[in-house]
């Protein structure tokens, strides 16, 4: 069923009701157990399916009613910010002792959009230990469509705009991620073909086709090459520039979407 | 057929108004939509004076006010005649305060609602209200409303742009349930205390680390990525990640060029009032909104604070008149020489007005039964004074206007039925102006 929250008589119909009926039976009998039901759920061969595109299936059934493949789907803001950190290695699962406001508060009279970066964005907490202040909301969540927390929605709204887009070119926490991420690779692989299949295999996991590998190579080259690096030392220019095409991927659509 | 019932009568005629979910006006920033009325503004400018600055000190003369200063009002507080002097203006005559001597003169253009009135007493509620038609819940806000029925004209930049608003408010320029892609872009923040002013930048806007040539062969890379996903999987997100780089991209020129106003002249810098230190921000606020008119913007709000007189308002009012004053003429002024102000709707309002009786002998308190706000420009008719309050100025009498009707007469001078502009959400369509609203037509040119 395709509503998240109309389930009255201007809904739409459900497509599979004697499938709603099991799984609110099982849902029961597994004494009202949320977790077991989305375990239910998750290890379906339906749930498991590739997002591929299918022309012939795609003809009879264009909205995936069916459920023939797993519709693409972008990430919320959430897990793209920490899926950022993975990458970059920075992520910390624990959530900060105390309550990071109150932290705030005692040295400001008044929170402020400034002061909420610093328990923002720029922490390195999962983002579900954020403290979601109104109006003061992490400036990465809110530029990925995070909800206002003061309304209810059943659904993310999940849009493409160019603020996104500026945050992931120009960003002081999408930079240095970058930065440190492509640290990260120089570690562990050698030679720069192995690195950008490595940034690759990391966070799309797959490798570069040719032509991404062979333009990869050329971006790095440009930025290894630059004036703006010229007078650096040989470790810096092979980091920054292995992390402008760390920062491409992530900028890139195919980060953002589940498929 | 057999079974119609009622409520299979009901399931049938929501279906056909929920073709696609969206409404009638189902404009997207990706289609170049027309409005269904005609009209004559294509973008608007909302100078929004935060604080609720008196009426019957600004637009609404109230002579027979005067006469009882100093007898006891209905609320049990003295009454207070406006301790400034008004005077007619310009051919239509309209009354306006000493407090505004340069935009009395541009008096012919504007059209004054003396007949306002909000269900909110409390500034942050009637701010709201004022902006989104709600003042309880979170919902898209005009600025939303009018770019999601009218789309964007320029793809090079925003087409809702919110000017220095104030802090903690983003619910005035949020698009609630609307798309984020209708939501405003805040460029810098009201400073405290709320006179305007503060930094003006736009998040990422520049990457201060790597050349631009650099940058132009890594986006080329990126967009690479995405078109070869997008030919991979024909998936339409890739192909608007893709779209939304080559906008940020353009922006960082865009945005910039039109937010530096150095190579405006002299003349046109001085119009706005930019070399004089107490008009120089506002100043510059109107200065940019008229770049961003042109530029194409839909939707431009500027912020100005601390109306709220209940104390010393002969000194400060002055001083915050005098702020905003020289401003805004010159912004109707330029507009209008630059045959702009046929095509922009400029709004000014508060949140409401202030009660004839004073507590102090100086200041007024909050009057949210009876207030001014006026429109100037594309498709409203100028010199002209509608509605009235009563001859105290506590209560509006005639050509009351509520919110949603100010919401509705904004609308339809940009050419929407507010009837019509909907939304479906959470399962059903909403509107700005809720099931109210009546717009006052007899405004229009």
């Amino acid at each position: 069923m395709n509503q998240d929250n109309n389930f009255g008589s201007t809904g739409e119909a459900p497509t599979h009701p004697e499938l709603l009926d099991f799984l609110a039976i099982s849902f029961i009998n597994s004494s009202w157990s949320i977790k077991s039901l989305i375990k239910q759920i998750v290890l379906t061969k339906t749930y498991r399916r590739a997002s591929d595109m299918n022309q012939k299936n795609f003809l009879k059934d264009p909205e995936n009613k069916l459920f023939w493949r797993i519709s693409p789907q972008r990430l919320d803001a959430e897990v793209i910010r920490d899926s950022v950190l993975i990458l970059s290695g920075q992520l910390n699962l624990r959530p900060k002792p105390g309550s990071q406001v109150y932290e705030t508060s005692k040295t400001a009279t008044r929170l402020r959009a400034t002061e909420s970066t610093s328990f923002g964005t720029h922490s390195n907490y999962r983002s579900v230990y954020l403290p979601v202040v109104r109006d003061l909301l992490p400036e990465m969540l809110k530029t990925f469509d995070f909800t206002q927390s003061m309304l209810s929605a059943g659904k993310r709204e999940q849009n493409n705009t160019s603020s996104q887009a500026l945050y992931m070119m120009n960003s002081k926490f999408i930079l240095s991620q970058s930065d440190k991420w492509a640290k990260l690779i120089i570690q562990q692989k050698k030679t720069v073909d192995e690195q950008i299949k490595e940034a690759f295999a990391m966070s799309y996991g797959r490798y570069p086709s040719t032509s991404e590998l062979s333009g990869a190579r050329n971006l790095f080259s440009s930025f290894r090459r630059s004036k703006g690096l010229a007078k650096k030392k040989t470790s810096t220019k092979d980091f920054v520039s292995l992390s402008a095409i760390c920062q491409s991927l992530l900028a890139s659509a195919e980060f953002r979407y589940r498929q | 057929m057999k079974n119609l019932s009622r409520r299979n009568l009901l399931k049938m005629s929501a279906g056909i108004a929920a073709v696609n979910g969206l409404g009638v006006y189902a404009a997207d920033s990706d289609s170049k939509q027309q409005a269904l009325l005609p009209a004559k503004a294509k973008s608007v400018i909302f100078l929004n004076m935060t604080g609720a600055p008196s009426h019957v000190d600004t637009f609404d003369y109230k002579p027979e006010l005067a006469k009882q200063t100093g007898k006891r009002g209905k609320y049990g507080q003295s009454m207070l005649g406006s301790p400034f002097k008004f005077k007619q203006q310009g051919k239509s005559g309209l009354w306006i305060s000493e407090l505004f001597p340069e935009l009395g003169k541009m008096a012919d253009e504007l059209c004054l609602l003396k007949g306002m009135y909000s269900s909110q007493p409390n500034h942050p509620q009637a701010q709201t209200l004022m902006h989104t038609g709600n003042f309880q819940f979170p919902r898209p806000s005009l600025g939303s409303w009018v770019l999601y029925g009218l789309g964007s004209q320029n793809k090079n930049i925003p087409g809702f742009i919110s000017l220095t608003p104030p802090s903690g408010k983003s619910a005035l320029f949020s698009s609630g349930f609307l798309p984020t892609k209708y939501q405003g872009t805040m460029i810098g923040q009201m400073s405290r205390g709320g006179r305007g002013g503060g930094s003006q930048e736009l998040p990422n806007i520049a990457n201060k680390y790597i050349s631009k040539e650099l940058q132009s062969k890594q986006v080329k890379f990126m967009q690479m990525l995405n078109q070869n996903q997008y030919k991979k999987t024909g998936m339409n997100e890739f192909k608007n990640v893709h779209d939304s780089i080559d906008m940020a991209y353009k922006m960082q020129d865009s945005m910039p060029a039109i937010m530096d106003i150095s190579k405006e002249k002299k003349s046109v810098q001085k119009l706005y009032g930019l070399e004089e230190s107490n008009t120089e921000s506002f100043g510059k606020q109107c200065l940019l909104a008229r770049r961003f008119v042109e530029a194409g913007a839909r939707f431009i709000e500027i912020s100005h604070g601390s109306w709220d007189h209940h104390f010393s308002m002969k000194a400060d009012m002055t001083a915050r008149s005098n702020e905003i004053d020289i401003p805004i003429a010159g912004l109707l002024k330029d507009l209008k020489q630059k045959g702009l102000l046929e095509s922009t709707l400029v709004v000014w309002s508060g949140e409401f007005g202030r009660t004839p009786e004073s507590p102090t002998k100086d200041g007024r308190g909050h009057n949210n039964k009876g207030y001014t706000s006026w429109v100037a420009g594309g498709g409203v008719r100028g010199g002209m004074s509608y509605g009235a309050t009563d001859p105290m100025g506590y209560e509006a009498v005639d050509g009351r206007l509520s919110t949603h009707d100010w919401h509705a007469t904004i609308l339809r001078i940009m050419g929407i039925d507010h009837e019509k502009l909907t939304y479906n959400y959470a399962g059903r369509d909403f509107r700005l102006t809720d099931v109210y609203g009546e717009a006052a037509t007899q405004i229009l040119s």
